[in-house]
């Protein structure tokens, strides 16, 4: 559709995944009501929507970086890298759901079109040059979470998570809201291009008034990032919610948060250039070291797999801060970095705990012995995830950390790296218990009547165990990608 | 340069110290003869029956999300409406087709809705 007045056709991707809501919608009214027809449709319109966004990050035109809608959204390799970040990670989310017991299959279709509204949000929240458009797919994205949070009906837990994500993500997002105003009567101006010209040329001698909108709109992004101390939701959202909802906030949403405040802060407020606000590296480095501690140390106790990876996620938020918290470039790349590397390891581990809990229905790490013996593939690749979350080489994981701790040292912030390595050698502990599990113990005598893993998620978490793998050896290309992202965040 | 914002801080003052005034003041100068009769909870003048958290038909909930959904998409429809004139001599058919994909796409939601029995107050029967 070529609407080149308003330069439409760069969000094809966008296009694309709304298209296929519709498509979903008006196939199920036609008919299809086959789980694997529908799950087929969405995984096809977002592999349709991955190659669109892959294809958009090379083009010199968005290189170049094209503003569309007079200023609304911006398409450039930073939002594109982040799309596929995105797409990849619901095309996960649908295939390990699809098998799921957790999602019924009278409300499959519907729980498709969430996903993808939450992916559209995303999206659109990578790509937002204005701050009306900023908290549009804020809200766009949370307004599906929420639903998806609460999506077993019946199930007293998943309707307090449903429940207690809204409230917290209304009163957070209004709170965000509020910041953001106060940015546009600083700054005079919504579109966040010229806020950046504004703050680059040092225009507004006032920019210490920044502390309290940027106060306001940190407790907005530190509820969508789960960073201390707005953390609180995520164990109960995370335990109470179906698990292939789990996993994809643990990753999509988390992302998308960090999309807008590497935009913000790097981009919109230049404080890589700027010392105009000389405390906010400091917070930012205070706030990540409180959220990988509090995160380390509350997973350690943890028995519900669930809940003990929900922990482990805020800490990995911790992780993630601290290479924002330095606020230059090598900082930001090594987030980038460490997000992909976070995506594909928590997203293998999160299926074999989808896998698990469809045959045996239970989270429990005491429950789930021996699995070693009875899914070899399975517990080989939930190991490498492990130790990918855990950091130790030859994976993803490792490098994605090598390059934050990197960015953190050179900064000369000495005692964070030091909180940083400690909280690591922390959670080796936790993650070990799961492998202990799995692999010292004997299996229970009524795990074995269970069938044999589906090959499908066998090959979904072999899918997603080997990115972990190849990016822990060969990781410059990627690297590469996440250099171009920044670099086109950052030039003014 | 702090003291442009002297009047929002006066604006706050008065604002909190106004409504502190107005909750205060009566507390302290009216009588206080609790009675029985006087603490029961209004009901236009019934006595009241039941508790007052009772769990409504969740039908209400679903006709007034229905109703926003399409009011809002009236409310879209009014502006462009108004200039629609204008840009259609300035970019001709664009402006059309673009509301076109905007109605159509709830047309697509009303046309779950119907199926779903969600525009009938009593639900017949449920699609699967």
């Amino acid at each position: 559709m070529r609407a080149s007045l308003l330069n439409l056709d760069y969000l094809l991707p966008e296009w694309i995944v709304c298209g296929t809501i519709l498509v979903l919608i008006l196939s199920y009214l036609l008919g299809t009501t086959d789980r694997r027809r529908l799950a087929d449709l969405s995984a096809l319109g977002l592999v349709t929507a991955l190659f669109f966004s892959v294809v958009t990050f090379f083009e010199p035109a968005v290189v170049g970086r094209v503003s569309i809608g007079n200023g609304l959204l911006q398409v450039d390799p930073f939002s594109q890298l982040f799309k596929v970040l995105f797409l990849v990670s619901t095309l996960a989310a649908v295939l390990y759901s699809a098998g799921s017991v957790e999602i019924h299959g009278k409300r499959w279709m519907e729980f498709n079109c969430f996903l993808l509204g939450v992916t559209s949000g995303m999206m659109f929240l990578a790509s937002s040059m204005n701050l009306m458009m900023v908290y549009l797919s804020f809200e766009m994205m949370s307004l599906s979470s929420y639903v998806l949070a609460g999506y077993t009906r019946g199930d007293p837990r998943s309707t307090e998570a449903g429940y207690k994500y809204v409230l917290f993500g209304a009163v957070s997002s209004g709170v965000m809201l509020f910041g953001l105003s106060l940015m546009y009567g600083l700054l005079g101006t919504l579109d966040m291009g010229l806020m950046a010209q504004r703050t680059a040329l040092a225009q507004f001698p006032d920019l210490h008034l920044l502390l309290l909108p940027l106060t306001l709109v940190f407790v907005g992004l530190g509820y969508k990032i789960a960073f201390f101390p707005f953390h609180y939701w995520a164990p109960d959202v995370y335990e109470g919610s179906p698990t292939p909802v789990t996993a994809f906030f643990s990753v999509g949403t988390k992302a998308a948060g960090l999309a807008l405040l590497l935009r913000l802060l790097l981009g919109t407020l230049s404080l890589d250039q700027t010392q105009a606000i000389p405390w906010a590296g400091d917070l930012l480095a205070f706030l990540a070291a409180m959220t990988m501690t509090v995160g380390n140390l509350a997973a350690l106790n943890q028995a519900n797999i669930k809940r003990m990876l929900a922990y482990s996620a805020i800490a990995h938020a911790g992780y993630m801060l601290m290479g924002v918290a330095v606020l230059n470039v090598a900082g930001a790349e090594a987030v980038l970095f460490y997000l992909f590397a976070y995506m594909f390891t928590n997203l293998g581990a999160f299926t074999v705990v989808v896998a698990l809990f469809n045959l045996y229905q239970s989270e429990q790490v005491d429950e789930l012995t021996g699995m070693g013996k009875l899914f070899p593939l399975a517990s080989v690749c939930m190991a490498i995830c492990l130790f990918s979350l855990t950091g130790l080489p030859p994976t993803a994981g490792f490098i994605g950390k090598f390059y934050v701790f990197a960015a953190v040292i050179q900064k000369g912030y000495f005692v964070l790296a030091l909180v940083g390595a400690i909280n690591t050698a922390i959670s080796l502990f936790y993650y070990m218990r799961i492998m202990k599990a799995f692999y010292f113990r004997e299996p229970k005598a009524e795990m074995l009547a269970a069938g044999p893993m589906p090959c499908g998620y066998n090959v979904l978490i072999a899918s997603l165990t080997v990115p972990v793998l190849i990016f822990g050896i060969c990781w410059s290309r990627l690297y590469e990608y996440c250099s171009t992202s920044i670099s086109s965040l950052i030039a003014h | 340069m702090l003291f442009d914002y002297l009047s929002v801080l006066v604006l706050v003052a008065l604002g909190v110290g106004n409504v502190l005034f107005m909750v205060a003041l009566p507390k302290l100068l009216r009588p206080s003869k609790p009675n029985p009769q006087k603490l029961v909870a209004y009901e236009c003048g019934e006595n009241p029956v039941g508790t007052s958290w009772i769990q409504y038909n969740a039908r209400f909930f679903s006709v007034a999300l229905v109703f926003v959904v399409f009011d809002v998409e009236i409310v879209f429809m009014f502006p462009w409406a108004v200039v629609f004139k204008s840009l259609y001599k300035t970019q001709g058919c664009v402006p059309f087709w673009e509301m076109f994909t905007f109605v159509l796409v709830l047309l697509v939601g009303l046309a779950y809705l119907w199926a779903q029995g969600l525009l009938e107050w009593v639900k017949s029967v449920r699609k699967a």
